[in-house]
């Protein structure tokens, strides 16, 4: 059974649901979720974070960060450390160029912190040159307390509480 | 001409002809999008931080001669779970009595040591991170403020 107009008698009524702010809704979603997994691909690369048996760690704040990251190579211990997609080799020169590129970063954005991201496997000799590095590259930016670092880790309960 | 009328006549009822684009392979294809992108995006659940400020390393820093040189109580991270706290302590041998024991030296739990007080991990070489971080957490667990990394001097570090 049709519905017929009553502005024009004897002419069917188009009936039709209007899709535009579904469309706009979804173009939303898609930008929404392209800039994220950018945003997550170039600061979490993928690595076993250490997991305190009792943590005292605290929720991240949303302060501007840049993210080092020391995943393990392939016999466990790095080659390299990674700063947005960018690979520094763990040898002098490979630790002068972050240091440089930090400073830099640090220099230009004064309330800018650095997380350090290592996998648990790794040595810890190999990630004491680069809270070395993040230390010294902290000189002559301004902060007479040194580079705010964050350590981070993995909250087991936290991550089984969140759906 | 009668035919011609005719439609004439039809096309008048009609009104003008409707263009319209079909837009169901658009929505098709962004609701694919979206269904890729909500299962290819991964967020940092669960991911926590421990606050660690590093003192400049530049040596230049002005030095309050009035500050007192707090002595920091080292920590030695010996592997496989074990830890041996250097200085005159009955400290503990095992990490997960660690944080224990700190916080009975607490000066406010009848201890020595203000919460303030320095406390540097030191790891020996072929521990892994994760256990450094075990003996990290320790510390803070017991309420001290100034918890850092240490190779010597070279990685003091004081953190929150």
């Amino acid at each position: 059974m049709s519905a017929l107009s009553r502005l024009d008698a004897g002419r069917p009524v188009r009936t039709g649901a209007n899709l535009t702010p579904m469309i706009d809704m979804t173009f939303l979603l898609v930008v929404f979720f392209v800039l994220v997994s950018r945003i997550t691909a170039v600061e979490q690369v993928p690595m076993e974070l250490p997991v305190p048996t009792d943590p005292a760690s605290n929720p991240a704040d949303e302060t501007a960060r840049i993210v080092v990251n020391l995943a393990a190579g392939e016999l466990t211990n790095p080659r390299s450390v990674t700063l947005d997609q960018t690979a520094y080799g763990l040898d002098p020169d490979g630790l002068r160029n972050l240091e440089i590129e930090l400073r830099r970063r640090l220099t230009n954005s004064p309330e800018v912190q650095v997380n350090l991201r290592a996998d648990r496997r790794i040595d810890y000799a190999f990630v004491a040159p680069v809270i070395d590095t993040i230390a010294r590259s902290g000189r002559g930016t301004g902060r007479p307390d040194g580079v705010r670092v964050n350590l981070v880790v993995m909250n087991e309960h936290e991550r089984g509480a969140t759906p | 001409m009668r035919s011609h009328h005719r439609a004439s006549r039809r096309r008048e009822r009609l009104g003008p002809p409707k263009v319209e684009l079909n837009l169901t392979p658009m929505i098709d294809v962004v609701f694919q999008l979206l269904i890729y992108f909500l299962l290819g995006t991964s967020f940092a659940v669960g991911e926590q931080t421990f606050r660690m400020d590093l003192p400049d390393r530049g040596g230049r820093g002005q030095v309050d001669p009035f500050e007192l040189d707090d002595s920091p109580v080292v920590i030695q991270v010996l592997g496989s779970g074990r830890v041996y706290v250097a200085g005159p302590w009955q400290g503990p041998n095992r990490t997960i009595n660690l944080a224990e024991f700190l916080e009975e030296q607490r000066l406010d739990r009848g201890g020595l040591l203000p919460t303030d007080t320095p406390i540097h991990i030191d790891p020996n070489p072929g521990v892994d991170w994760g256990e450094a971080v075990e003996a990290f957490n320790a510390a803070v667990l017991a309420g001290y403020h100034s918890v850092g990394f240490a190779e010597g001097t070279a990685r003091a570090g004081s953190g929150r």
